[in-house]
């Protein structure tokens, strides 16, 4: 981090201008800048001009003395060999020579009166398929902005937060808010695309262009009520994407909402409905409608929640949070019961219209062909849950966790499913080892799939144990810590075959001050599937690092697995070592 | 729409214009996202995703809100994920991350590789998908996922169908009663469990049929022959297989499936594939 604040002088422009391809070339000469922890801004700024090319952000004096600049980034390079085998099916990975280089840049403006600038930049540049697939870089992060009292404006990446059935998603584009008296107001457009780089490549694209835009106005109602309304929209681009995309058409939406949030004493309201319009190109388009509402009663001791959420199937927002074809009704509730016992209930009736149908035989043929219309399946579940968990006053660091859960389903199809699953855990901790113990069982039916029914028994236990020379009074300067964890399972499927897997672990870590930090992992499954076939895996990861100076490190690293090599049908392995430097500033 | 997007471009930047005319609903620090911020948001979304290659959903049911849109079918859908596929790998690239104050959203790339629980076929998947992660008190948060969903085979993949070769000459095709060597794929990931589905197949020349495609891996469908013949007589519909009219070509016959469930907010979408006979 380069911070500067000497000068009674304030950046009054520049910063949210500053060239993208300026930055990039900055971080590569931050061995120089990293020689200042705190410098001037005359000095900062020389360094921006030398690195962006460009002009550097004029300095106009203020008027209290106080500016404050911040920049923080990294960068690593990694260089690293790997050999693979087992194909695509088996294995991400291809073997060979590869590089991966990262970078971020942070740099932020404070004013005087305490508004922020900024700009955010993340970058990967790498010729590892298994990172990029298309191309061989990418922007992580693209963001600027400024943000202060009353007000926000954000470019390139901005995150769309406004309702849970109007708008909330990635977008990249725009976003301005701001208060108008109590009133906020906050607006957004620009483009839902899968990356910058399919942005700007249709050969890079897998899906459509979607033109969006999205309004949002909050206001309060005395003390205790907050409402809002939204107004969104999105247009699929239909020539956007090559003739290989898939085959669907392209469709737009337009969404409406309103909402409210209420809070007063111990209560508390949250409720939001929404219309919407969807529409496939060259189809007859669907209205619809959803609505949510979830409240609750905090007290001491409990805590209730209590809920109903009902989305159409054809309600289309930009709400990530808005799964259409949801009608849902919960009641929630946290209790600590004593001072040794908590418990948390959770009952809830659920209606899936967008559950997977079972395939219905062809119509008869009725020349010419008509289409065929959806034909809706509606999956009602209804569940339970409940987890408790203890602790011991007289055994203290003794903890147990119960937890209970079963859901039964049904289709209009004529189809169920029920889910059921059980489970402990114990764990006990003390300041220098810790241990856990834990079951877990489930059981699994689906009458359209019964093939996969079945019962799971799950143990898992684990052992740790620290060592170091921390004392009361000093900290540590030299650390071990050792966990061995085991898990056995077995899957007994309703066909009467059985599939086993048992699994071992070691992770050994340690770090001494001056020298640097090292771990080490080994592991290794034996089990069988349900034909009877052996499994066996194993693998192992060695990993050293250490700090050069003080913003520089050093990693060296060796990871391996090797997967079923007895069974050539289903064999893969990979092996890479590599290492990678990095710089902080 | 894109004189829309540019007003209200405009309109964006005519809000922001005079905003330091304004007094603030509330006097606040204002708020930039990090990519400390980024880091943790990340690292608690890996945590989901080892525990769900674990099969430990309890772990995720602790993570998640109740108030979570589509809560049990989530849950479900991950359950059945855990006892119907072994060996679940969910291999993440081409991230790309946004962030606000108290939510990030994490767009990626997304392979999930497995194995059958019945007879051990590997099987892959593939999709891109939008995390939402939201800052709570005690850490981040996975609010929702949209797009193709990574976790529970049942909550929304587009699926994809591919049908070779597009194009047949008539003289490749038999006399009826015969069948012809034609290529069909159905990958639907939301369909893991079945042993076969059906899709439909329908010709210019008004024939009609179910077609079977029978499983290959968990959620894969595939056939590699197709009952399809010509003759010199009008087709009759649901016959049990394909025949062109070999007086009246070129002919078009469509393979055409519903994605009841195809992700991203997206109703059910029809997909379909043509092949041309000449």
């Amino acid at each position: 981090m380069i911070r500067c604040s000497r000068q009674a002088e304030t950046i009054r422009r520049g910063l949210t201008s500053a060239a993208l391809p300026g930055l990039v070339l900055g971080l590569s000469n931050s061995p120089a800048l990293a020689t200042s922890q705190l410098a001037d801004n005359g000095a900062v700024l020389a360094q921006f001009a030398q690195a962006s090319g460009g002009p550097a952000p004029e300095l106009v004096k203020g008027e209290d003395g106080t500016t404050q600049i911040e920049w923080h980034g990294n960068a690593t390079v990694d260089f690293y060999s790997r050999s693979a085998s087992g194909g695509a099916t088996l294995t991400p990975y291809s073997g060979g020579q590869f590089h991966r280089i990262g970078m971020q840049s942070d740099l932020r403006g404070t004013a005087p009166e305490g508004d922020v600038s900024w700009m955010q930049l993340a970058l990967t540049q790498s010729d590892d398929p298994s990172l990029l697939l298309l191309g061989n870089s990418q922007i992580n992060t693209l963001s600027a902005g400024r943000a202060g009292q009353g007000y926000r404006l954000a470019l390139g990446d901005v995150a769309v937060s406004h309702s849970s059935l109007g708008a909330n998603m990635p977008l990249r584009g725009i976003l301005a808010q701001r208060y108008f008296g109590q009133t906020l107001v906050s607006a957004s457009a620009g483009v839902i695309a899968e990356s910058w780089e399919a942005l700007a490549d249709q050969g890079r694209r897998r899906m459509f262009l979607k033109n969006a835009y999205a309004l949002k106005a909050e206001s309060p109602f005395g003390q205790n009520l907050q409402a809002y309304a939204t107004v969104q929209g999105y247009r699929e681009d239909g020539d956007s994407v090559g003739a290989n995309a898939p085959a669907l058409v392209p469709s737009s939406g337009n969404t409406a909402t309103a909402g409210l949030n209420w809070r007063e004493g111990r209560y508390y309201l949250q409720a939001e409905g929404g219309l919407s319009r969807y529409g496939e190109k060259g189809l007859d388009g669907h209205r619809d409608r959803a609505l949510i509402v979830d409240g609750g009663w905090q007290g001491d001791k409990l805590g209730l929640r209590l809920g109903h959420h009902d989305l159409g199937r054809y309600y289309a927002s930009l709400s990530g949070l808005a799964g259409a074809g949801i009608r849902e009704t919960y009641a929630n509730a946290s209790w600590q019961a004593a001072q040794w016992m908590s418990l948390t209930g959770d009952v809830r009736r659920s209606e899936n219209q967008m559950a997977a149908p079972p395939v219905p035989p062809p119509p008869p043929t009725i020349p010419p062909t008509p289409v065929t219309p959806y034909t809706p399946f509606v999956g009602k579940t209804e569940a339970a849950n409940l987890r408790a968990q203890f602790t011991f006053l007289d055994v203290p660091g003794l903890g147990l966790g119960l937890s209970v859960g079963e859901s039964h389903g049904k289709s209009s199809g004529g189809s169920s499913n029920r889910n059921a699953n059980q489970g402990a855990n114990l764990t006990y901790m003390q300041p220098a080892w810790n241990a856990s113990l834990g079951y877990q069982n489930s059981t699994l039916k689906n009458s359209i799939a019964a093939g996969s029914d079945s019962r799971s028994d799950t143990w898992t236990a684990s052992y740790g144990r620290n060592w170091s020379d921390a004392t009361a009074v000093a900290p540590a300067s030299w650390m071990l810590n050792a966990t061995a964890s085991g898990s056995f399972q077995r899957q007994h499927l309703e066909n009467g075959t059985t599939s086993t897997l048992n699994t071992l672990n070691l992770v050994v870590m340690g770090e001494r001050s001056q020298w640097g930090r090292l771990s080490a992992i080994l592991g290794g499954s034996r089990g069988h599937d349900a034909t009877g076939g052996e499994l066996r895996q194993h693998w192992y990861q060695l990993d050293a690092g250490r700090a050069l100076g003080q913003r520089g490190g050093i990693r060296l690293y060796l990871r391996a697995m090797s997967s079923f090599q007895d069974r050539a049908a289903i064999a893969y392995r990979d092996k890479t070592a590599g290492v990678q430097l990095s710089y902080a500033f | 729409m894109r004189s829309e997007f540019f007003l209200l471009l405009i309109a964006c930047l005519a809000i922001i214009a005079p905003a330091k005319a304004q007094a603030p609903a509330a006097e606040q620090k204002p708020q930039v996202a990090g990519f400390e911020d980024m880091k943790a948001a990340r690292a608690a979304l890996d945590e989901i995703i080892r525990a769900y290659e674990t099969g430990d959903i309890g772990t995720i049911q602790a993570r998640l809100d109740p108030a979570m849109i589509g809560y049990q079918r989530f849950l479900d859908g991950m359950r059945r994920d855990t006892a119907n596929l072994k060996q679940i790998r969910l291999h993440l690239f081409e991230a790309n991350v946004t962030a606000g104050p108290d939510v990030a959203m994490i767009q990626v790339a997304w392979e999930k590789r497995f194995f059958g629980v019945a007879d051990f076929t590997p099987g892959i998947f593939s999709g891109r998908s939008s995390f939402l992660m939201h800052r709570s008190r005690d850490g981040w948060r996975l609010a929702a996922v949209s797009g193709d969903n990574p976790f529970s085979s049942e909550s929304g993949v587009l699926a994809t169908l591919t049908v070779m070769p597009a194009a047949i000459p008539l003289a490749a095709v038999p006399f009826c009663p015969g069948a012809f060597p034609l290529s069909i794929e159905l990958v639907d990931p939301d369909l893991a469990g079945l042993q076969s589905v059906t899709i439909e197949a329908f010709t210019s020349q008004g024939d009609r049929e179910g077609v079977v495609l029978t499983a290959v891996s968990p959620g894969r469908f595939r056939r590699s022959t197709l009952p399809l013949c010509q003759d010199p007589a009008p087709p009759v519909g649901s016959s049990g297989g394909v025949e062109i009219r070999n007086t009246a070509v070129p002919a078009t016959l469509t393979f055409r499936y519903i994605d009841a469930n195809p992700g991203a907010n997206r109703p059910p979408a029809t997909l379909s594939r043509s092949v041309v006979i000449r």
